[in-house]
């Protein structure tokens, strides 16, 4: 499993030239990564049929582990991702034809795709943490695909601080389920595997409310629940495929799969059930009349799938086996028939150049494949018979009714008709009606095949599940761990329950095309509008809430960044001095006492003082630059002295390297020499002058310590037989302490990426 | 700076410090030298070129873009602690090969050297040639 992983991130990496290679075609061939994941996926199951599970030590001396399982939860995300993404990749083959960035966008799609994968498969604590904040970074650069436009910059960031805002609560979830688990003598099982903490089960612990209420926080975030729903609607600023694949079928998932996947640990008590059920049934039906409530397609979609989530949430906060067995339904319906329509979406808006639906209609001659791609899916978002929607609502209404007795059910029939309504604004409106006197563009068969795939997978599944059928009640038993069989049948039976349903399904149908019909009358508009203005308020709160944050920051960055480099060194060497001097006041130890001076060192000590002092001294910038280097000079004196040849050849490069740069520097970006104030040039000298005498105490207190002598020793004595060089330095360097070295030249690459980013910031600016 | 002799010589001293920062590189793990000073070395043999020509010229001796190297020198460095890793010992522990004809022996510190040398010469030149080539 880990293969797969590393073959998708693979391919990633390799988008960007494979398309400087092969052109556009290389779309096609990277949309087969997906589909190739899945065979071998499936030859995994096969081999294995249960569980398989693979553990990587990654840091033995902490017990931490990867850990991936292929669980019946795990296997049908997986299969959802894989099979969604194969659809979704085809479409942006076509969809991204003409652009040049096709390979970065199918990098970061493939990229979103390795990290959803790993999500779903990972069984430790850590590794799902770290896909969980992958996929949240991938999404943040598919929804600001077009940096340059200003709302899709917001849209990301705030998607950002959304999720990261959760992912944060995710991490202090899991730290405090290890907690829960540890033995206090034993120390943190770092290496805790979800599956275990699944049969352990945390609902009797004293930190049960707080992890349950974290994990449920940083799952509302993740799948856009109330409030904190307002980022998905503004992420339909990135491009189509995104949206369809990220936004609707697999990363808004993300929270509920979560939910799912703690079920064991976290669920069952009635704790669990109000907050869920409470938080997915509000969602639901505030979500669903934000739908219809809104003009822009893409955003109807978006809070249609909000409202969805929502449903699941609810579902899973019921808890039963029927109740699951629901939720799994409507996860695999909603999956096929939102992605569908969302690609229809893009149809459209590319044939039209718009996705307002007062300025859309009768494209179906135009788009016979796309209208009938949408009538197949919007039929599944409406629950109508046959289709996987249809079998889904039942299920919900049956679990709704069966636990939460008629407030269930009128809660669910509400959200229910809400979809259906949304469904026929989805369907009906863009491609029935007048047509508006627009030019309309062609869209590739690229683009029109994909949706209807997927579309058609709503209906065919109804009838002939097969394997799929297999892997969703294995995801149930995963979820409740007793042993299920979902079954599909459109049927609710003949008893008073069964006709009750029944009865549900065609009112919530009726009503929903009554919403339809009517929705311009101004009742019926006035209670869409209430609905939308509870969105609307909860979006206002959370933009006072940024806000508020932004302004409180601002102040203190402006007084502490404020772009001069002379606060900067005086607040470092502030800290550094008070670091230094504060410990030897407290605990006053040994200082070296009666060192000698030969006359040559003093003279390279007079030689680096006169440096010193010409650089403080003289007017001109110039002069200055050089007084800097006669104190270098004065210092590779010294090394000589003591005997380090390669300090002393190090420091010789350097210094005329510095007295080029700096010379470059003054001349080039026109520096001129400042003079300071009576005042400014008593604090600077002050602060040097405590400098001076901090690092003065230091060396008096570090020659006064008596070393360990062992390690210089022992390295000394293995420098030629185990390090095989005379030379200790090199060796130290390079083998030795060679994570030391590794560490400084990341420093030192990273700066100076860091100058040519300013220096390239200043060319465009002119 | 536009004065022939210079130019004819920087010419003529870039090769020989190149040749010399290799050198350097090599002996450094018995004698003094070593990955950093070597890369001081050839990068002053290209600001040379920069002076006496302009950075321009500079990169075209250079060929790669000195951001390139950096992560070149990055790369090597970290690979060369890999490979310790593909035979299950720690990172960064280093593997020798001994009783070369030319070389005597290569180890992985040796490759990690090399990586310290090309990040060094990015790093310097990448900073010496922007900056250089600023409009006053």
């Amino acid at each position: 499993m880990l293969g797969i992983l590393v073959f998708i991130f693979s391919a990633s990496v390799l988008s960007t030239p494979l398309h400087r290679w092969l052109g556009a075609r290389a779309a096609w061939l990277l949309s087969g990564v997906p589909a190739i994941a899945f065979g071998y996926l499936l030859w995994i199951v096969h081999r294995l049929p249960i569980d398989p599970v693979e553990r990587y030590s990654w840091l033995p001396q902490l017990g931490i582990e990867m850990a991936l399982r292929l669980d019946g939860l795990a296997l049908l995300f997986a299969v959802l991702v894989l099979g969604i993404g194969v659809a979704v990749l085809a479409y942006s083959a076509a969809y991204m034809r003409t652009s040049d960035r096709l390979g970065r966008f199918f990098a970061r799609m493939l990229f979103f795709t390795g990290s959803m994968l790993g999500l779903v498969i990972a069984d430790d604590l850590v590794s799902l943490y770290v896909f969980w904040e992958m996929t949240t970074v991938a999404s943040f650069f598919l929804i600001g695909w077009h940096p340059e436009k200003t709302a899709d910059r917001d849209a990301a960031r705030s998607a950002l601080l959304v999720t990261s805002a959760g992912g944060l609560l995710l991490m202090a979830a899991l730290m405090a389920m290890l907690m829960a688990v540890a033995d206090p003598a034993d120390g943190y099982p770092m290496a805790l595997r979800i599956s275990v903490l699944n049969d352990i089960g945390l609902q009797g612990g004293s930190s049960y409310s707080v992890i349950l209420i974290l994990v449920l926080v940083a799952a509302m975030a993740k799948s856009a629940q109330a409030p904190l729903w307002f980022w998905l609607p503004a992420a339909m600023q990135a491009p189509t495929p995104v949206s369809a694949y990220l936004h609707s079928a697999t990363m808004v998932k993300a929270g509920v799969f979560l939910l799912a996947r703690f079920s064991p640990a976290l669920g069952g008590t009635s704790l669990w059930t109000l907050l869920l059920t409470t938080v997915g049934g509000v969602t639901m039906v505030l979500a669903g009349i934000g739908a219809i409530a809104q003009s822009d397609l893409k955003r109807l979609l978006a809070f249609s799938t909000i409202s969805i989530l929502g449903a699941i949430i609810f579902l899973l906060g019921i808890g039963s086996e029927k109740a699951v067995a629901a939720a799994v339904v409507v996860i695999v319906a909603h999956a096929l028939y939102k992605a569908a329509l969302f690609l229809v979406a893009g149809s459209v808006e590319k044939a039209t150049g718009t996705r307002e639906l007062s300025e859309l209609g009768g494209l179906a001659r135009h788009l016979p494949l796309t209208a009938a791609t949408a009538i197949l899916a919007a039929a599944s978002l409406a629950a109508l018979p046959p289709f996987l929607g249809y079998v889904a609502k039942e299920k919900l209404y049956a679990a709704a009714f069966e636990e939460l007795g008629a407030l269930g059910l009128v809660t669910a029939v509400l959200g229910g008709l809400t979809m259906v309504a949304a469904a026929l604004l989805v369907a009906g409106v863009p491609f029935f009606g007048r047509r508006p006197e627009t030019s309309l563009h062609s869209v590739p068969l690229g683009m029109t095949m994909p949706p209807f795939v997927l579309a058609l997978l709503g209906l065919s599944i109804t009838f002939a599940p097969g394997t799929l059928l297999d892997w969703m009640s294995g995801s149930v038993s995963a979820i409740t761990a007793t042993p299920h069989a979902v079954d599909l049948s459109l049927w609710p039976g003949t008893d008073a329950k069964g006709l009750t349903i029944l009865a549900a399904s065609v009112i919530s149908i009726a009503a929903g095309c009554l919403v339809y019909a009517l929705r311009s009358k101004t009742s019926v508009a006035f209670a869409i509008g209430l609905g939308d203005r509870a969105l609307r308020i909860s979006d206002e709160m959370a933009h006072r809430l940024g806000h508020l944050v932004m302004t409180g920051v601002k102040p203190i960055t402006r007084w502490h960044q404020n772009g001069r480099l002379r606060s900067y060194l005086r607040t470092i060497l502030l800290a550094a001095t008070a670091a230094a001097l504060v410990p030897l006041v407290y605990d006053v130890p040994p200082l070296a006492g009666g060192l000698s001076v030969t006359w040559l060192e003093a003279g390279a000590y007079g030689l680096t003082m006169f440096g010193a002092l010409g650089v403080v001294v003289l007017p001109g910038s110039l002069a200055a630059v050089a007084c800097l280097g006669a104190a270098g000079v004065g210092i590779v004196l010294l090394f000589g002295i003591f005997s380090a040849p390669d300090l002393a050849i190090a420091q010789v490069l350097i210094e005329a390297l510095i007295v080029v740069m700096f010379v470059l520097t003054f001349y080039r970006l026109g520096i001129r020499t400042v003079a300071d104030s009576r005042g400014e040039k008593l604090r600077d000298a002050s602060l040097a002058a405590s400098v001076g005498i901090a690092l003065t105490l230091l060396v008096l207190v570090a020659v006064a310590t008596p070393l360990e002598p062992t390690v210089s020793r022992d390295i000394t004595r293995a420098s030629v037989p185990v390090g095989k060089g005379q030379n200790i330095v090199n060796v130290i360097l390079v083998d030795v302490r060679s994570l030391d070295t590794l560490g400084e030249i990341t420093v030192l690459g990273t700066s100076t990426l860091g100058v040519l980013a300013l220096l390239l910031r200043r060319k465009e600016r002119e | 700076m536009r004065s022939l002799i210079l130019r004819v010589s920087t010419g003529l001293l870039l090769p020989a410090l190149l040749l010399f920062s290799v050198g350097v590189l090599l002996r450094g793990h018995n004698a003094p030298g070593g990955g950093f000073i070597a890369g001081l070395i050839a990068s002053a043999g290209f600001a040379l070129r920069a002076l006496s020509h302009d950075a321009d010229r500079a990169r075209l001796d250079l060929i790669v873009a000195p951001r390139t190297l950096i992560g070149l020198g990055l790369l090597l460095a970290l690979f060369s602690g890999v490979i310790a890793m593909s035979t299950g010992d720690a990172f960064l522990s280093a593997y020798w090969l001994s009783k070369l004809p030319v070389l005597g022996k290569l180890g992985t510190p040796m490759l990690f050297d090399l990586g310290v040398y090309l990040l060094v010469i990015g790093s310097v030149l990448g900073s010496m040639l922007a900056v250089s080539e600023v409009e006053a």
